[in-house]
């Protein structure tokens, strides 16, 4: 109780200069946040860098909860990478494997099938209605990187908003208090 | 009195140098503390909260922790390159089932494969798990590349990374076109290496010499 009192106290205390100040290093948190994951996108070509897995159909190697790190390179897409996906229809891309490829001799366009590890059958039912193939644009990514258990983070805060305020409310409160 | 002499031995200072000059209560008692204030006037209230408070200790013990375990994961995926291995494979097609035109005008196969591989040197301690499959690749007029993936399967441990397996194929061989009749293809064993932490790594190794029959059956 007797923190929260002298926490009340500090924030009573504070002068105009330090609420400057405390504004302005609150800004450089967010921004420098936003820059490292605007260079990430400039430096691996993806529009979202990093992604959470968040179905088991890759298990044994993906479980729910893990990220991945994405990479776009001009490469051609080959059998066996792991890619993520968006179809048309489907606000949530998919994480699976490519285990067909059809390369255009004269355009280099691709026709892409993928499956995923722990799914039965191919992902022909997943896509839009009628569609066989994945495009090129289709494709967000080729997974290159993986790193377990961190994803839970942003899942527990999109599926408990309230934990997601708590949290914010209480880095708010940090930064607002703290003296540098 | 008792407790004046008390208090002296206490406070060696204001016997050597400064004795209290007047005989007040409490006389040398308030001078110390007026400088105590004077000086603790001068550092901000804050200051002295801030350095061992609960949480700057929490956060800086957050910090490292997480600094730690990024470093060790940075460096257990880094382990992995000093791994070379020396995987074997070898991929007999034993039968063509059937070999037809399908209605839509593709040609599909359907096959009976031997695969036999060693993969344990792949295996390191930072190894989740090895996805392998075996492709059929070729040209066709119409296509650059065609990859066609046969069979696969997840090696758990290094324990199962030596198998022998007799299969038809799991998934459909399934061309673009009509060009099977008399095609040669390659059939290519992917692995692909899943870390427990960091980067994944993947390899091939190509067979080649197969070849469809003329003519469907």
């Amino acid at each position: 109780m007797g923190w929260i009192g002298e926490t009340v106290d500090s924030v009573k205390s504070l002068q105009i200069r330090q609420v400057l100040t405390q504004a302005v290093s609150l800004g450089m948190i967010v921004t420098s946040a936003l820059i490292i994951w605007k260079a990430l996108m400039c430096a691996t070509g993806s529009e979202s860098p990093v992604v959470v897995v968040l179905s088991g159909s890759m298990e044994p190697g993906f479980r729910r909860g893990d990220i991945l790190f994405l990479h776009m390179s001009k490469e051609p897409i080959r059998a066996g990478e792991i890619v993520v996906f968006n179809v048309d229809g489907r606000e949530i891309p998919i994480v699976h494997r490519v285990i067909k490829v059809h390369e255009r001799e004269d355009t280099g366009e691709v026709d892409v099938l993928t499956k995923g590890d722990n799914n039965y059958g191919d992902d022909r039912l997943l896509y839009a209605q009628g569609q066989l193939w994945l495009q090129r644009h289709h494709i967000m990514g080729r997974a290159v990187g993986f790193l377990p258990y961190v994803g839970w983070v942003t899942i527990i805060m999109t599926e408990k908003p309230i934990i997601k305020y708590i949290l914010i409310g209480a880095l708010g409160l940090l930064v607002i208090t703290s003296k540098d | 009195m008792l407790c004046d002499l008390f208090t002296h031995r206490l406070k060696p200072v204001f016997v050597s140098s400064k004795p209290p000059k007047k005989k007040t209560k409490n006389a040398h008692l308030s001078l110390s503390d007026q400088k105590l204030q004077k000086i603790t006037r001068r550092i901000p209230k804050e200051r002295k909260k801030k350095m061992h408070s609960f949480g700057y200790r929490a956060n800086a013990l957050l910090t490292f922790a997480v600094t730690i375990l990024a470093l060790m994961c940075a460096m257990a995926s880094m382990s992995d390159n000093f791994n070379t291995p020396s995987p074997t494979s070898q991929v007999q097609v034993l039968n063509i089932n059937w070999f037809q035109k399908q209605p839509n005008g593709n040609d599909e196969v359907s096959m009976t494969l031997n695969i036999s591989a060693d993969l344990q040197s792949l295996f390191t301690w930072n190894t989740k798990q090895v996805f392998v499959f075996l492709a059929a690749e070729y040209e066709t007029p119409k296509n650059a590349l065609n990859q066609i993936s046969l069979w696969d399967g997840i090696i758990p441990s290094q324990e199962h990374a030596k198998f022998w397996i007799h299969t038809s194929n799991k998934y459909r061989f399934v061309d673009q076109g009509s060009n099977l009749r008399g095609k040669e293809f390659n059939l290519t064993l992917h692995w692909h290496v899943m870390p427990k932490t960091g980067k994944m790594f993947a390899d091939k190794m190509v067979m080649s010499g197969y070849r469809l029959p003329q003519e469907y059956r």
